[in-house]
């Protein structure tokens, strides 16, 4: 990328976060009930991926320890599995281990 | 913001990119016709996009589809709007005028370069439409791995503003004050290809659909059966084993006045077998049991698949599913009337059920918008002339195509597709002037 190019690009990234600020300014930033489920999602991500560090482990091991929904567990399983942030292991039995990548 | 309107003429307008709206652009672009083709969706590809395998062939669904999509893409005589929306067409001195709204995406296309920075930096997940729910998604995305164009859409609804993928961008082409573009379109013909949709899960509420996370729908089915599909294969979507029994259940939203869907949907016999014999190659140890009514195999080769599917050992059970219950462990449990003599109600468990919903319109002429066609008592399009010319509505000059005019498999929905498009440009022909200099 050229130094006009770099600066063109810069200029555009600084109207985008202009444009942020109104909409923040306007709407807010998401409803309270859009917030208060990112923050829960975040924290279910964060156990899950602390459950699995070390050691992989299937979907009830997982709900077990962190005291999570299995169903809720599998979800975000399968979301951090899509973003590469989870790694399948070899089958035991009828599940599959997970694993943090 | 205002925005200017965009003014295109083209021979035909093409309401509907599925794989009959694919079909029936190829066509006529392919015939020198100049085609406009709109589709509501982010994604060109319709269902059949969303499909693993096809029945009677088991050939990928994605390999027969995507290959028209980048047709349809790069061909120099169609003009395509994706995640746009035909707000009426009106006939007026034997052309037709269509207004349409191209939604916002909130990223400026001709900058976009497909990276998908954008998606690994945003911090919200949804549920994924293109995955019925069962896998998640980013509120900025790419609709699927295959979808064309290629180009993100944020979802405005969701997004927590926090400016990451504004960041992220390495073109800055996210424009988060992007505003919809009014396009107007001159044709001079229409083809309906508007497609279909499932009757909903919860329609018959005694059966748990959307209830029960182990009581599936059977294009979640196809997901889990695709190769990139959100679990990386069959799992229980209530804590991810492995199911070792499972049952369709067959008519689940047609042949039923109480839901207003009288009529056979001709294809969901079909698509259950298909799923029955996909899931025996996938999970050989599972049990499979298709409780059905009657059979309907009426297509070229598709006797054979019944008795090809039997012969792999799925199990079917003429029987009527009265209601469906769960016990603790998520597992449905069928209360069943076996077609037999002697029998009485008995329940059944399995580790999952698919539900074997049937077709109704996507858009009914009776929701008005679109255009004043008539509608057949099913709801799908009226064609005055089913046996001799079904691609003909109520107003001349507008054509059908696919499943607008009631439910089809693919090959009748391509065959169909064929044949709107043929109807189209014999009725171009006789109605438009021709240009000077060439012969009619």
């Amino acid at each position: 990328m050229s130094e006009s190019e770099q600066q063109g690009s810069e200029r555009k990234g600084n109207y985008a976060l202009e444009q942020l600020k109104q909409l923040r300014a306007r709407r807010g930033a998401g409803t309270p009930a859009q917030i208060e489920r990112s923050k829960r999602g975040k924290e279910m991500q964060n156990l899950i991926l602390k459950a699995i560090a070390d050691e992989a482990k299937t979907v009830p091991e997982i709900a077990a320890e962190t005291g999570l929904p299995e169903q809720d567990v599998f979800w975000w399983i399968t979301a951090l599995r899509k973003y590469s942030r989870v790694q399948d292991e070899m089958k035991r039995g009828d599940f599959v281990p997970y694993r943090k990548k | 913001m205002a925005a200017s309107t965009q003014q295109l003429t083209a021979d035909v307008l093409v309401v509907g990119a599925g794989i009959a709206g694919l079909q029936a652009s190829l066509d006529l672009a392919d015939q020198g016709k100049s085609v406009v083709l709109v589709e509501r969706k982010p994604s060109i590809g319709g269902t059949m996009i969303n499909l693993s395998k096809v029945f009677p062939t088991l050939d990928c669904a994605s390999c027969i589809t995507t290959p028209r999509m980048a047709s349809v893409a790069h061909h120099a005589n169609i003009d395509l709007f994706t995640l746009s929306e035909v707000d009426g067409i009106e006939k007026a001195d034997g052309r037709f005028r269509a207004s349409i709204t191209k939604k916002p995406r909130f990223i400026e296309e001709d900058q976009c370069i497909g990276c998908k920075r954008c998606e690994e930096a945003c911090t919200v997940f949804l549920e994924d439409d293109f995955d019925h729910g069962l896998g998640a998604k980013k509120a900025i995305s790419i609709p699927f791995t295959n979808a064309i164009p290629q180009y993100p859409v944020l979802d405005a609804d969701n997004c927590l503003l926090c400016g990451a993928c504004a960041k992220a961008c390495p073109t800055q082409c996210i424009n988060f004050l992007q505003e919809p573009k009014k396009v107007e379109v001159d044709a001079g013909a229409v083809i309906l290809a508007t497609g279909f949709e499932l009757t909903p899960m919860d329609a018959k509420p005694q059966y748990g659909g959307g209830a029960y996370p182990n009581v599936l729908s059977p294009l979640q089915m196809e997901r889990l059966l695709a190769p990139h599909g959100p679990y990386g294969g069959v799992m229980r979507p209530s804590d991810g084993q492995t199911p070792s029994s499972i049952a369709y259940v067959q008519c689940a939203g047609s042949r039923d006045k109480s839901l207003g869907v009288p009529y056979c949907s001709r294809v969901c016999c079909m698509y259950a077998i298909k799923q029955a014999m996909l899931l025996s190659g996938s999970l050989p140890i599972a049990d499979i049991t298709i409780y059905y009514m009657d059979i309907r195999a009426f297509g070229k080769g598709y006797e054979q698949f019944y008795q090809n599917a039997k012969a792999m050992g799925v199990e079917f059970v003429k029987a009527k599913v009265a209601r469906i219950s769960e016990d603790e462990s998520h597992n449905p449990i069928l209360r069943i009337e076996r077609q037999e003599a002697g029998t009485g109600p008995e329940e059944v468990q399995h580790d999952l059920v698919v539900l074997s919903l049937g077709m109704v319109p996507a858009w009914k002429p009776s929701q008005g918008g679109l255009i004043a066609v008539e509608a057949d008592t099913d709801g799908f399009l009226k064609s005055p002339s089913m046996k001799l010319n079904p691609a003909l509505t109520t107003i001349d000059g507008v054509f059908a195509a696919g499943t607008a005019t009631g439910p089809k498999d693919i090959v009748d929905a391509i065959t169909d597709a064929g044949a709107a498009a043929m109807a189209a440009g014999n009725y171009l022909a006789r109605t438009q002037p021709t240009p000077a200099g060439h012969l009619p």
